[in-house]
């Protein structure tokens, strides 16, 4: 700030100095808006709206649309399909204009009025509009904030949003670049603004392009940030009140980059905002600026006449979107509808499910991932017996795992906790000499891996590379072009796994691991998961984790529980501290007694091919080795009826008809081939969050699209459970379920695009095409199969089963859980024993028997 | 046997056209289709390994396949030709493969298998040409074809506008072939290479040489630059990744070459002119130097590939310039099969935390012995110097022999500089001598296997300029050095201009941009768009009246 002063052109204005403080709040509204992206190595979901919780869904989503001037709803066509297909019917869309105009009045300018029934159907018929959008690359309606790069653009026809976010991206990769480039023109000493200020002053690609006096321009800049925007706003002459949107809006312009250093921020503390994103800010006015400050822009005429967040956003386009989020609410209701009913089903079908009191043969844990409600549902049909268990697939064990030979770790556990623990990777029962060498010839491999990719990717040693090792790239291109058996990232992992390396559990560093909290970690992974008594011989612990090759989105197939990684490493700690005699006793004084007969055994559900493969099987003793063959036996079953389900979904036909090796070497071959862009399709469909004893939804097929959370409320007596699923699990859930839903709705904005033309940046994100800013959100092929959606864009379904007085406390406690309830991000409904069953939260407390509507 | 060998040397080209012209069952849907060009892309793998034995075999073929009367097909096939015929349906299976499970479902899936086989069938019809007229047929139809998949996503501004590039300088390349045919039939009165060969041999025992030939060859060379992105006119090329990852594996791999081809398959002719021939090195030399060093700025995986591509094409034409062809075509070769894979494969490049790739790269962070290898280095190249001097041998390997020396002593200080054990030093050289023996061999081997075909190792270039490999040698050295230092962070203002120049690939691509832009912009079909936003909006308005 002391720069300021030394800048002759910020002159002690009155107008500057009251100005000051407006700037400033609409500089961090509009950054706290944006939201984090992962990297790729693990890309964790994340709520795209994450900065406009406190809002209610719908306007957040006209927020939104109004910003960036496209739409947050899916196509006519859509709605019209699911219509005409009985999907949604018309009891459900009357039910959804009715909550529509409750959940609208409070909150919203007087001029709503209720769509009738007729004019929602006239609105699927009418198709024309969505083709345009279409052939406009859903980019063409008119933003509600116009930039001064949209008006140059309609003046001149010069498409200076793109060629302006493209010099920003060029920047922004070079200073956050990982490791792709060997050349770093920008001073990584200095903070992002001032860094790009110095090199700015040099670079007249913007000139170039046609932005005439612009290095002289960013010469007159403060050197910090917030003067620089304060500066440039003065220049500009924008009114205090208009800032905040069209902040909001030219972040949105780089909401890749904003997603890379929020990321950044979260890494360092949390969830504030990241310091250098009002500094990208900055970077993205100061070209905004230049273009308006050309006298051929003529952009302030455009925003003097109407306030620059209303332009053009008129009645007829709001109630435009307005139909087709009250379609999108009447999908939910009609979900919601269908959900219901299976589960009254069951219920009145009595208790049948797994729970008797007779022991299970096997208990198995699985993460709540949706993809795991299919292979449960399958190992229980193919086990008798059989008990499964829903847990987030880090089983309560918050760990860093720091590999052997490196030095840092990477967090195995939800991105909401900082992992207060480190584990080691260790070879068990070497010496510490073997581990010593251990460590040295892995540097050294490293260090020659390093030195050839150097010599293959340097600038003069690549000719003499290519001539005298070029050809031997032909077999391998035979390999992966040809036979399209490319080893896939998990396969490689495995292969590291061979040579015996685990999870130290025994380590002496006061951050690892010791035995006392080996057993709190225990005790609270047991309790929470509802596993207290009846215990079996055999309790799988089964994290998950995807298989593909080639793919730059690999971990977002991965356990988000785990951050982005893959589950196995968890589940072999969970079951290695469960195994420990120690552990066992001191449970055994917490009132949880683990039967000597009991062993835990980790295993790996492998989501692309489904097959489950059971880890440490050398550790498992003698006497409970007839009880893994058949648990080995079933677990096989079950994953050919997995793959039978998911075949249809994956272009295999008649999958129901297949021999178990034919459809396995096929769905693997999918997981193998470099050039396969659909592999699975990881949580595409995710609609619901149950929380609820496993028989209550044990015989249900729920189509793998739900979140299954095990929780029994009557041994949860102090709320601490449920809390905790709430505020953890539920939220992740629902931080998928908003990715999804935007990367299906808007593509464009919230995606990432086409996998084809993906080009990795930086080694951590993606670009589509030549240049421009990282892309967030998932691939349109993640969603979309070509002709259809395989996503279905609906808001989680919540359904927990205990008595509404409960859920009632823990909203009205827990800041985070109220606002997605009360702000309509997710559907509650509470499930009570006694009739009615059902039992809808309409908000502010008030709760609805759900019947059918 | 020749009329066996003929017809299998032509069948991958009819497959491939076949296999592209295929009708598409209306409505797009033609399951069969997938397998069909799959399979055919295979047959023609098969059938051109067999030609290849064939042509090795029966050594050069020229014949006339008549087709109607008055037509007929000209095919020249030798050594160069059973290579190239090999690499190019090797490549094209391993592509259209990849292009048959990525393009699985997209709406212009049957669009894209059709151009991506015409495009291979036109490389084919390319490498088989037995005289000029066929050859620039083919030349502009690879050109008209590969459009088509740059323009495959014509919605992407940037990809029309790589596209647009790509088409100016094409046609300008094609201009140039279109004059060479006509000095060429001045000439020789004729366009078969048979008897063009034939006769470039009568001259150069003779050394009479008709005056026009340095016109033809000059433009043979221009066309040649042209077509293979040589500075200045390569900025097309990085930015073609607004196109499926599979047609830029096949742009950099195949069809880059094709100028390289022109070079290679028209040798005996453009060795008569040494102005040609050295204005091909210093091109090539300028290129593969720009090239090498702006690659070293991309952050981008595809990016950084391409401007790879650049120098890499750079060095082909530099080795042909050099009179060096045999190796130039081991590069094409090697180049092709390591660039395929690395642009299929680029999904792979996903780093796992900040920092961990930086220590990777050859940055002088122990500048001691980076400094010292490159001492080594230039000792060596003096050494080398004098004793080719002094045993009086071709002066034509200087520059490749530098460049090795210098890629050599770079890679043992990368393997010797991590840590300085004894048995890394011992990794060290077998890495080198393992190298050069490999890099020796492969030269001897592809010279004796090219030694019909092409004309014998003359730096012919040193009579127009006698400096030329010593300045190329200096060219280099220097190169290396300025690379070398810029991967460390600048150490002046002054200097880190230099930097930002040259992560901006010194403007050249901007210019152009620019350049395309104003003359062909983009306006129409904004506007059209715009129209159709203006309806949308009005029908948004009557939508709420209603």
């Amino acid at each position: 700030m002391s720069q300021l002063k030394s800048e002759p052109i910020t002159a002690p204005d009155k107008a500057t100095t009251k100005a000051r403080a407006p700037v400033q709040a609409a500089v961090s509204n509009a950054c706290s808006r944006m939201a984090p992206l992962w990297p790729l190595s693990n890309f964790v979901a994340v709520n795209p709206f994450i900065g406009l919780m406190d809002m209610p869904f719908p306007s957040a989503m006209n927020l939104v649309q109004r910003v960036t001037g496209t739409p947050m709803i899916m196509d006519r066509s859509y709605y019209g399909q699911k219509f005409s297909a009985g999907e949604i019917p018309v009891h459900c869309l009357k039910r959804a204009i009715e909550i529509g105009a409750a959940g609208y009045s409070g909150n919203h300018d007087g001029f709503y009025k209720p769509p009738t029934v007729a004019e929602m159907t006239h609105w699927l018929t009418d198709t024309a509009p969505d083709a345009t959008v279409k052939a406009a690359g859903g980019k063409q309606m008119p933003a509600g904030v116009q930039t001064a790069a949209d008006a140059a653009e309609e003046k001149t026809g010069i498409q200076w949003r793109i060629l302006i976010v493209e010099e920003i991206a060029k920047w922004c990769a070079a200073y956050y670049d990982w490791g792709q480039a060997l050349i770093c023109p920008i001073d990584r000493s200095k903070s992002l603004f001032p860094a790009w200020k110095a090199i700015a002053q040099t670079d007249p690609s913007a000139e170039l392009m046609g932005l005439t006096g612009f290095r002289s321009l960013v010469s007159q800049l403060p050197d910090a940030a917030e003067p620089a925007i304060e500066y440039l706003i003065h220049r500009m002459g924008i009114a205090d009140r208009q800032l905040t949107d069209y902040f909001h809006r030219l972040l949105m312009d780089v909401s890749g980059w904003s997603g890379h250093i929020q990321y950044r921020a979260w890494q360092e503390r949390g969830h504030s905002v990241a310091p250098e994103l009002p500094e990208l800010l900055a970077i993205r006015l100061t070209y905004d600026a230049a273009l308006a400050l050309t006298a051929t822009t003529d952009w302030t005429l455009h925003h003097d006449g109407h306030s620059v967040s209303e332009r053009s956003v008129n009645k007829s386009q709001q109630r435009y979107y307005r139909i087709g989020y009250l379609w999108m609410l009447a999908a939910e209701l009609a979900y919601e509808e269908r959900t219901l009913e299976s589960l009254r089903q069951q219920m009145n079908a009595g208790t049948s499910g797994p729970q008797n009191q007779k022991r299970p043969s096997v208990q198995a844990v699985f993460c709540i991932d949706v993809r795991s409600e299919r292979f449960r549902r399958h190992l229980e049909s193919s086990y008798p017996g059989a008990q499964t268990i829903g847990f987030a697939g880090f089983f309560g064990f918050p760990i860093q795992y720091v590999e052997l030979g490196q030095d840092q770790g990477s967090p195995l556990c939800p991105v909401l906790i900082q992992p207060p623990f480190k584990v080691h990777q260790s070879l068990p029962g070497a010496s510490d000499r073997e581990l010593l060498q251990y460590k040295k010839n892995k540097a050294i491999m490293d260090s020659l891996n390093d030195a050839w990719s150097s010599f293959k990717s340097s600038a003069i040693t690549g000719f003499t590379f290519v001539e005298a090792v070029g050809l031997a790239f032909g077999p391998k291109l035979a390999a992966d072009g040809l036979l399209r058996r490319t080893p896939g990232d998990g396969m490689k992992r495995q292969a590291t796994q061979k040579r015996q390396l685990a999870p130290d559990l025994n380590c002496a560093e006061p951050a690892g691991l010791n035995i006392d909290q080996q057993v709190n970690l225990a005790a609270g992974a047991l309790k929470n998961m509802g596993l207290t008594d009846q215990f079996a011989r055999l309790v799988v612990i089964c994290g998950h984790g995807s298989d593909t090759t080639n793919n730059p989105y690999g971990s977002s197939l991965d356990c988000g529980a785990c951050g982005g990684h893959r589950g196995d490493i968890n589940a072999r700690i969970a079951t290695g501290v469960l195994n420990k005699l120690e552990v066992r006793q001191a449970l055994r004084s917490r009132e949880i007694d683990i039967p000597d007969d009991t062993w835990f055994i980790a295993a790996m559900h492998n989501t692309t091919t489904d097959e489950v493969e059971l880890l440490d099987t050398h550790m498992v003793p003698p006497s409970h080795l007839n009880d893994m063959d058949a648990l080995a036996q079933a677990l096989s079953t079950a994953s050919h009826r997995t793959r039978q389900e998911r075949g249809e979904a994956l272009g295999i036909k008649a999958p129901a008809d297949m021999t178990v090796p034919r459809l396995k070497a096929l769905v693997q071959a999918r997981s193998t081939d470099w050039a396969q862009i659909r592999p699975e399709w990881g949580l595409a469909g995710n609609a619901a969050f149950i929380a609820a004893p496993r028989r209550r939804t044990g015989k249900i097929n729920l189509n793998g699209r739900v979140f299954l959370h095990d929780y029994h409320w009557n041994k949860d007596p102090d709320l601490a459970v449920l809390r905790l699923i709430l505020s953890a699990p539920m939220v992740v859930a629902n931080w998928i379920n908003m990715q999804y839903f935007a990367s299906t709705v808007n593509n464009d904005v919230f995606g990432s695009g086409s996998k084809l033309l993906h080009n990795v940046v930086g080694t951590h994100g993606v670009c589509a095409g030549n240049a421009g800013d990282l892309r967030c959100g998932l691939p349109l092929e993640s969603v979309h199969d070509g002709s259809n959606w395989v996503h279905e864009p609906l808001r989680l379904l919540v359904i927990v089963e205990t008595p509404r007085a409960r859920l009632d406390a823990i909203i009205s406690s827990e800041p985070t859980v109220k606002k997605l309830v009360e702000n309509q991000w997710v559907h509650l409904i509470a499930m009570e024993e006694a009739k009615p069953t059902f039992w809808r939260y309409d908000g502010d407390g008030a709760w609805r028997a759900a019947e059918s509507c | 046997m020749n009329d066996i060998t003929i017809l299998l040397s032509v069948t991958p080209l009819v497959l491939m056209f076949a296999a592209g012209m295929w009708p598409v069952a209306r409505g797009g849907v033609s399951p069969n289709r997938n397998a069909g060009i799959q399979a055919a892309a295979w047959i023609t793998l098969a059938i051109s390994l067999a030609a290849a034995l064939l042509i090795a075999w029966h050594g050069p073929i020229s014949a006339e396949i008549p087709l109607l009367p008055g037509l007929s097909l000209p095919v020249y096939l030798d050594a160069l030709t059973a290579i190239m015929l090999v690499l190019v349906s090797f490549l094209g299976t391993v592509v259209v493969r990849y292009s048959v499970a990525c393009m699985a479902g997209h709406e212009r899936k049957h669009f894209f298998y059709r151009w991506l086989c015409l495009t291979i069938a036109s490389v084919l019809g390319l490498l088989i040409s037995g005289n000029l007229l066929m050859f620039t047929v083919a030349w502009m139809a690879t050109s008209l074809s590969l459009h088509q998949l740059l323009t495959f996503n014509a919605e992407r501004p940037g990809a029309i506008l790589a596209a647009r590039k790509k088409f100016i300088v094409s046609r300008l390349g094609d201009l140039c072939l279109l004059g060479a045919m006509a000095v060429c039939w001045r000439i020789f009165h004729s366009w078969n290479f048979a008897v063009i060969f034939h006769m470039t041999h009568a001259m150069t025992a003779s050394h009479v040489y008709p005056h026009e030939i340095v016109l033809l060859d000059m433009l043979l060379a221009v066309a040649a630059c042209l077509k293979s992105a040589q500075f200045p006119f390569h900025s097309w090329l990085p930015d073609t990744m607004e196109t499926p990852t599979p047609v830029s594996a096949l742009m950099h791999a195949g069809i880059i070459n094709a100028g390289g081809f022109l070079i290679i398959r028209l040798s005996p002719l453009l060795i008569l002119c040494p102005q040609a021939m050295a204005a091909l090195a210093l091109i090539g030399g300028v290129t593969a130097i720009f090239g090498s060093t702006v690659m070293m700025a991309q952050t981008s995986i595809k990016r950084s590939l391409a401007f790879s591509t650049v120098g890499q094409m750079g060095f082909m034409m530099l080795e042909c310039g050099l009179g060096a062809f045999s190796l130039a075509v081991l590069h094409l070769v090697a180049h092709s099969l390591y660039k395929a894979h690395a642009f299929l494969s680029s999904g792979s490049t996903v780093g796992r935390s900040p920092g961990k790739q930086q220590a990777k790269h050859w940055a002088p962070v122990h500048g001691t012995i980076m400094s010292r290898s490159f001492q080594v280095a230039l000792i060596l190249i003096i050494a080398a110097t004098w004793a080719l001097n002094q045993f009086g041998a071709s002066m034509t390997f200087l520059p490749l022999l530098a460049i090795a020396i210098m890629a050599l002593t770079v890679l043992f200080s990368l393997i010797y500089r991590e840590s300085k054990a004894y048995i890394i030093a011992v990794i060290g050289i077998i890495s080198v001598l393992a190298i050069s023996t490999v890099y020796c061999a492969l030269d001897l081997g592809i010279s004796a296997l090219l030694a019909s075909t092409l004309p014998p190792q003359t730096l012919a270039a040193m009579t127009a300029l006698p400096e030329l490999p010593v300045l190329l040698v200096v060219m280099f050295v220097a190169a290396a050095w300025i690379q070398m230092q810029l991967c460390r962070p600048p150490q002046s203002d002054r200097s880190r201009c230099f930097y930002v120049h040259t992560a901006n690939g010194f403007y050249i691509g901007s210019l152009a941009n620019r350049m395309v832009s104003v003359l062909w912009p983009l306006e129409p079909e904004r506007q059209k768009l715009e129209s159709q936003s203006n309806e949308f909006k009005e029908s948004l308005d009557v939508s709420a009246q209603i």
